[in-house]
This record gives C-alpha cells, structure tokens and sequence, in this order.
C-alpha cells in the first residue's frame, strides 16, 4: 500500500501548489483516506473494547472479543468452510481463465469482440440477478447447492476478472519463448510447465488473490444457493438478527491481518521477480 | 558429420498465408557445412522460407528434406534444426548456463555430460565463468552470443539464423560478423542466414540467395552475386547499381554489342542460359566503381553534381539520353568540375545484361 501511494506525492512534487490551493489539497486527501479507512479503523477498535455492545465511548482494552470468537464453533466452522470455497474458487478460476485467455491472446479468429462481451458481461449483471437464475438452475440438480454450488457460482463471478488480468499479461508474452523451447526439443505440454507456467506465476498469484479475496467476502449470491451451508458472510448476516456481537468484529479484524499480510507478501514477491526486466532485448 | 549429400533439400516449396503468395515454388539445395545467406527485402519470404525449415510453418505444398528424409509435418521439437532467434528469445527466468543446457535436457541427456558441454560452449562462446549470471544482468552482445551457443550446444544438423544482428549497435554488429563466420569454421554446421543487410550477406557467405516477391532471383557466390546479377532486382539490390535500357547490335558469345537510346555504341556481357537475339531491347547493369571518367572515348554525358564522403567521391552524370549514372570515384583521383562534359567507359565484363 505504502509504495502505491507514495508515487503520486512525488510526481506532483514539481507542480505542488501554494497558499489556499495546498490547503485544500491536504484536506481532500485527507477526506479520501479518512473515507476509505475509518470503517476499518472502527472495527479494529471496538474489537479490543470491553464494551459488549460497539458503542462509543471505548472501554478498557481486551482480548476477550477474540477468545470468545475462536471458541465460537459456528462461527470458525463457517471460516473454515469460506475458507475452504474461496480456495476452490480460486483454482477454478486460474484453471479455466487461463487457458481462455491463452487462445484470447495468442490466437487469431472472428468474432474475438463477442468472445470477450460475453465473458465481461457478469461484470454489469447484477449479482441478484445471477444468485436468483443460480437457484433457478440447481433445482434440476438440487444436490449441488451448498459447497458445491456456492463455488460454481463464484467461479461464475469471478471468472471475468481472472481472463482479463491473463489476457493482458499474456499479451506481452513473446512468441517466440515459446517458438525457442519448442525448437529446442520441448513438446507442447513442456512448453507450458517449463516456460509459460514460470513466466506467468506473477499472474496467477494476482489472480488467485484476487478471486480467492471476492469469493471469501462474498454474500449476495452465495446466500442464494448455499443451501445448509453456512459461510462466514453468511453467518455473520445471521447472527446480527441477535445483535451486534464484538466477536465479528474480532474476526474481522483477524481475516484483515491475514489478508494484508498475505498480499504484502506477494506484492514484495512480484516486485522481486519483474526487477531487471528492461535489460531485455526489444525487436 | 553424416553421409555426403545436401544437409537440405527445398523442393518447389509454395507457402500462402490466406490469399497472400508468401513463398512461390523454391528450390534450393544446402550442402553440408555450407553457409548460405537469405537476403531480401521485408515480405521477401525469407524469414517464411527459414520458418517452414525450422517446423513453425508448414508449406502448403512441395517438400523440405533434411540429410535426404522429409521432414514436412515433423513438429518443430522432433527436427534436427536449431535456430537464433531476432530477439534472441532467451528465457529470462532462468541463468545463462541454464538457457544452454535447456536443449540438452530435453534431449534427456545425463547431468555431467550436460555441464561439459555447457562448460565448453562458454569457452567457445568467450563467456568462460559467466554461466551462473542472469540473461537480464549481461549486456546485448553477451544474449547474442548466448542465443546462439544454445542452438549450436545440441549440435543440430542446420542452424537456422533470423536476422541474429538486427538489434546490435553497427560497431558490435561487425565485431559479431566476423566472430560467427570463426565459429561456424571451427563447428562445421551447416548455416543458413536470413538478413536484408547485403553487406552482411556478402562478407559471411559461402552463396547467397537473394530473394523478392516470393522467389529467389539468383543463388550464386557473393562474388558472382555483385560481379553478374541476374536480374536488374538483384543488381540493385545488392550494392549500388546503373541501370540501362539498350537495344542488341551484334552477339558473339557472351560478349554481346548494344546501342542506347541516344545511339551510342558499346560492349556488354551476357551470362544468361538463354539465347539472345539482334535488335533485342535488353537492360543492363554497370556497378559505379567500374566506370572510367577519364577517357577520350566512349559515352558523352554533364556533370550534374560531386559529392565527396571520404574513401570515395560519387560524381552523378546526366546522358545524352536523358538518363543517368553514378559514377564513384576513389580518394585521390581527379574529380571532374560541376558542368564539365566528359567520356565514360569501362570494361565489357563490366557491363552486365541482366535481362
């Protein structure tokens, strides 16, 4: 995070304006931020505040919150099971988008234009729209709603945004990488485990971050065909017909440490491997 | 290295792309060990020629044979041929001695072998103790080099070369000239070299083949190639050439006697497998160097212009005709004034009839 924002201050260094117009600056700046990360703050402090209701002012600091969240069975039950789908999810997603985008990118043929509105057009159906036409299509297969159907539907979601980030990396790929392994002895499927599959990791872990991120956080369509099954939105949504309880706000602040640690790791990791990439050869 | 024989045989190869003739009915044959050079201008069909020997394209019809077997509809990975590719297409996640020996991996030959032969490739390559660095952390000219070492590491039968120079700086360029002739010397592979750079192709091959439109115009030594081109494509296309429209006089073997529009006389030189006749309009091609200003006799033309760079002065004369020619003239000699009506002649071997 902090290397994306410090780009635009330096940038606009050289034209930085004076007197009212700086002062205005700051505090649009400031709003957006405080914007964006106040609700985070929010939870993040009444997490640790004895209080059993979120409502200010804060308390004493504890860690009771956290306890009482990690003993809740329900509630790490539906973790694991968010857990376990937006992985799933995951995998689908880089495993079908990938190929996809593979021919997107590297093949000509008609009617590329109508490929490619077709998969971005989940991106405009609202998602009610698809939960509800979900339900409507598993009651042919009623067994598959639950685990299974919840994944099949946030691949749907999340399968647009997997071929777009492989179609644009793909893009950039030289052809003739693979053209030199080929004529080097390596057969097609070689070909792809020794050279397109390491070029393209900074991708897929995009990739993967991504969709795994939308699936474990999503409500409206899971809720649709999650059957018995519980997740964590899912479960969270119920249990506020009881309450607010800090225990959420506990295991929000868990998941939020985990997510950020997590993409930390991999933006310091891809930065490592397109370091020195200029030195290549242009045609 | 293997039986005598062609190390290539192309045989009446036609390549479309859509409704676009690519390659148009060629035929050439490759001795092994040979050098032979693809020259041509972009959309020659060059690189498609070279592309179909290597596997990546198949040849809509005729065939390719490398040592005597056909090859057409064997995939890239199971042909003997090895090619350096313009851009070099080093894979940049791994080392420079990783990128040699990917060929012999594949090839699934045992490790210690693998790294004595990449050992001896850098010594070959004069990159000795440079295996372990990354392809992005050495310079141009080092990627060259290893592009080229590992398709010569597999010892394939042909070496196929797609403008390996294009992205070098002229200096380096010249410096690389000279250092794959020493290294295909001293493997023996059989080379095949596609540029659109005629000098290139001249210092380096054993024959060039110049291509347009989807033909080789002629296939011949360097020497032969400059000396009695073929046709007015070839003359002009390697190195610089003047052109005339004539008309036959007299024929007496190869030396034939022509007149030019404004009814001067001269003798030509025709190399050609066919016949030619009297009163024939025929073109012709004399090289700029071969021409004397300074004669009593000869063809009468104006100076129009001089203009000196260096080892040579390029002095443009305008005919009575109304055409024409280049004349170059080495440092040192007299230079005729701005305007001055002089004689040009030269040699009938010189004056070459390409058509």
């Amino acid at each position: 995070m902090a290397s994306v924002t410090a780009l635009p201050d330096r940038t606009l260094a050289a034209a930085r304006p004076a007197g009212s117009g700086r002062v205005f600056g700051l505090a649009y700046v400031s709003l957006v931020y405080a914007f964006f990360y106040i609700p985070i703050v929010v939870i993040i402090l009444f997490a640790f505040s004895g209080r059993s209701i979120p409502a200010l002012p804060l308390e004493h600091f504890t860690t009771r919150w956290f306890h009482e969240a990690l003993d809740d069975r329900q509630l790490v039950a539906s973790l694991w099971s968010s857990t376990w789908i937006a992985l799933l999810t995951a995998v689908m997603a880089t495993a079908i988008g990938m190929p996809a985008a593979m021919v997107l990118a590297w093949r000509p043929f008609r009617g590329k234009a109508i490929i490619f509105g077709l998969i971005l057009s989940p991106i405009i159906i609202p998602q009610m729209v698809v939960g509800i036409s979900l339900l409507l299509l598993f009651r042919y297969s009623p067994q598959l709603l639950g685990t299974i159907g919840i994944v099949i539907a946030h691949t749907t979601l999340t399968l647009c945004f997997s071929v777009m980030i492989f179609y644009s990396r793909l893009l950039g790929f030289r052809r003739s990488l693979i053209e030199a392994a080929m004529d080097l002895g390596a057969s097609e499927p070689r070909v792809f485990f020794e050279v397109i599959l390491p070029l393209t990791t900074p991708a897929i872990l995009a990739v993967m971050l991504l969709t795994f991120t939308e699936s474990f956080g999503e409500f409206i369509v899971a809720w649709f065909v999650a059957g018995f099954e519980e997740t964590l939105p899912i479960a969270i949504w119920t249990s506020l017909r009881f309450g607010l309880s800090p225990k959420i706000n506990a295991i929000a602040t868990l998941i939020m440490i985990v997510s950020i640690t997590l993409s930390a790791f991999a933006q310091f990791w891809i930065l490592r491997q397109t370091r020195g990439k200029p030195a290549q050869p242009r045609p | 290295m293997t039986d005598a024989g062609p190390a290539i045989t192309i045989s009446r190869v036609v390549k479309y792309y859509g409704d676009v003739l690519a390659v148009n009915d060629v035929s050439l044959m490759v001795d092994e060990g040979e050098f032979v050079t693809l020259l041509g201008p972009s959309g020659c069909g060059k690189s498609t020629l070279l592309r179909m020997v290597a596997g990546f394209i198949e040849p809509n019809s005729g065939d390719i044979l490398l040592h005597g077997k056909s090859v057409v509809g064997v995939p890239p990975y199971r042909r003997n041929t090895s090619m350096v590719f313009q851009d070099y297409a080093l894979f940049p996640h791994r080392t420079v001695a990783q990128n040699l020996a990917f060929g012999l991996r594949m090839r699934k030959m045992p490790r210690p072998d693998i790294s004595a032969r990449v050992t001896a490739m850098l010594e070959l390559l004069g990159l000795p103790g440079m295996g372990e660095r990354r392809i992005t952390e050495i310079s141009g000219g080092q990627q060259q080099r290893v592009a080229l070492g590992r398709a010569l590491v597999v010892e394939p039968a042909v070496l196929l070369l797609d403008e390996p120079l294009g992205a070098l700086d002229f200096k380096l360029r010249k410096q690389m000239q000279s250092e794959l002739k020493r290294i295909q010397r001293q493997v023996g592979i059989t080379f095949i070299y596609v540029t659109h750079d005629q000098e290139e192709a001249l210092t380096m091959s054993d024959r060039v083949a110049v291509m347009n439109a989807g033909q080789i115009e002629q296939c011949d030594t360097p020497e032969r190639v400059y000396r009695y081109p073929r046709s007015s494509f070839v003359a002009d296309f390697v190195g610089e050439a003047n052109l005339m429209t004539c008309r036959v006089v007299a024929t007496q073997g190869e030396i034939v006697r022509v007149r030019n529009q404004s009814g001067e006389e001269f003798l030509a030189r025709f190399n050609g497998d066919r016949q030619i006749a009297v009163g024939e309009e025929v073109r012709l091609v004399v090289r700029p160097e071969n021409i004397r200003i300074d004669s009593q006799d000869g063809l009468h033309g104006t100076v129009e212009d001089v203009v000196f760079s260096g080892a040579m002065a390029k002095v443009s004369i305008a005919l009575a005709d109304g055409s024409h020619l280049s004349v170059a003239v080495p440092a040192g000699n007299a230079l005729p004034a701005k305007s001055a009506r002089v004689a040009l002649s030269w040699d009938a071997d010189n004056a070459v009839i390409v058509a």
